[in-house]
């Protein structure tokens, strides 16, 4: 059945009203606009207009899948023991989410540009003392998860960093995240769910995305407090910077503990 | 025969015609309904507050779907963690699932009080871990697809639902 009123023009010159009729009894609507058999309420109704929102989901899903897939592929590597496969499969994945999320902040640059607006001083030391103050939650999740699982559940970033130099392990680990996961977390997403969501279920919505996609049950904490405290470093700074300098400073701290022997 | 005017809320005699507003009734065995959404909006308070009601009605009914996500994972990864011979896969299947259930029941709460965002994040992790699944093994595509379908509809229309509740509130 029809769920809008139809709507015809009266067609007599001098009459520009619009009349509306009821799609079920066939009455005309009341000027109060109710079925007068029926007592429906006819809302009015205004052109579509595509919302954001929806086309925010669809890239959040399109940056989930790419790295999904990733994960899912490089768990194959880890099954092998191929380290070259781990490396490269999440290399080409962090890839082409730059690619993707580079893409979109170009079709809207007015906005993206201001993604990397010079913040001030004091949010620099900011996004190094979040950086240092996620890490030691994520070494404090770790091991409580040690200690009640095993060892078992960590074993594939020995494997990861195999075979590979420190530079390399820093851009590929530290810096390439850190470009391509704030982008499009904290740059495409606060963006497009802000005007809908509001600042603070927005800043919960893509921390837990973040966590999501890292799909790791054990770094909920940490993950998430990282999330929040980089959008709200994006929201007070103005800038994606902060941020990104945050989350480099976390996934670096990683890679130095490893080569220096604490891994 | 008293029935309760739908426009002014008063206990009137059922008729064609409130007595008291002189509204139109609705006919005997009808439901009267909002006709058209989509960016829609009511014109006058009385009807914009009842299209609100009820758009918080099909909002709700997205979180609903949440909980049943959620106890669906709780019960059935424990059930088959527990009957898998692997100890080990069984122990980490029960923890997913564990993991999953309080997740997807943590945002079912969550929709209660801000359903938008709460079901924002629901609908887009329930698709991408069932493309996960589906990419892992394609046989789950058809695992419980009715109420796949089921529950994305329900988070989809809560969505839509929330959002145009929300313009409403807004007055825009």
């Amino acid at each position: 059945m029809a769920e809008e009123a139809y709507e015809l023009e009266s067609g007599n010159p001098g009459d520009p009203g619009v009349w509306k009729f009821c799609p079920t009894c066939g009455g005309a609507w009341s000027a109060a606009h109710e079925c007068q058999q029926r007592g429906d309420v006819l809302v009015q109704k205004k052109r579509g207009r595509r919302t954001e929102l929806w086309s925010t989901v669809w890239f959040t899903l399109a940056i989930m899948g790419i790295l999904f897939l990733g994960m899912i592929v490089s768990a194959y590597g880890v099954d092998r023991g191929d380290s070259d496969a781990i490396f490269w499969v999440l290399e080409s994945c962090q890839l082409l989410m730059l690619v993707v999320t580079v893409a979109w902040g170009a079709v809207r640059w007015r906005r993206s540009m201001k993604w990397f607006r010079l913040p001030r001083a004091r949010y620099w030391a900011f996004a190094v003392v979040g950086g240092f103050a996620t890490y030691g939650l994520a070494m404090l999740s770790m091991l409580v998860t040690k200690a009640m699982f095993g060892e078992a559940v960590f074993d594939a970033e020995p494997l990861m960093f195999e075979g590979i130099g420190f530079v390399t392990a820093v851009l590929t680990v530290a810096v390439m995240p850190a470009l391509a996961e704030e982008m499009a977390f904290r740059g495409v997403m606060i963006d497009g769910f802000k005007r809908e969501l509001g600042f603070r279920d927005t800043a919960i919505v893509t921390a837990l995305l973040f966590m999501l996609v890292h799909f790791q049950v054990f770094s909920f904490f940490h993950l998430v407090a990282m999330g929040l405290g980089a959008a709200y470093l994006r929201r007070c700074s103005g800038s994606l910077l902060p941020s990104m300098l945050m989350h480099f400073v976390h996934n670096f701290l990683v890679v130095a503990v490893f080569y220096g022997g604490g891994g | 025969m008293a029935t309760s005017c739908m426009h002014c809320g008063a206990s009137v005699p059922l008729a064609s015609h409130c007595t008291n507003c002189g509204m139109a009734l609705p006919k005997e065995a009808t439901k009267a309904r909002i006709i058209g959404t989509g960016g829609a909006s009511a014109r006058s308070e009385l009807a914009r507050n009842r299209h609100v009601k009820e758009l918080d009605k099909a909002a709700k009914s997205g979180s609903t779907a949440l909980f049943v996500v959620a106890t669906v994972q709780l019960v059935f990864g424990i059930i088959l963690g527990s009957m898998m011979e692997d100890k080990d896969a069984g122990q980490a299947l029960i923890i997913a699932s564990v993991a999953l259930g309080v997740y997807f029941g943590a945002l079912g709460f969550w929709a209660r009080h801000s359903p938008l965002a709460a079901l924002v994040v629901g609908l887009v992790s329930f698709v991408g871990l069932h493309v996960v699944n589906a990419v892992i093994d394609p046989m789950t595509i058809a695992q419980g697809l009715i109420m796949k379908v089921v529950v994305i509809y329900f988070l989809v229309k809560g969505v839509k639902a929330a959002m145009e509740a929300k313009k409403i509130r807004a007055g825009e």
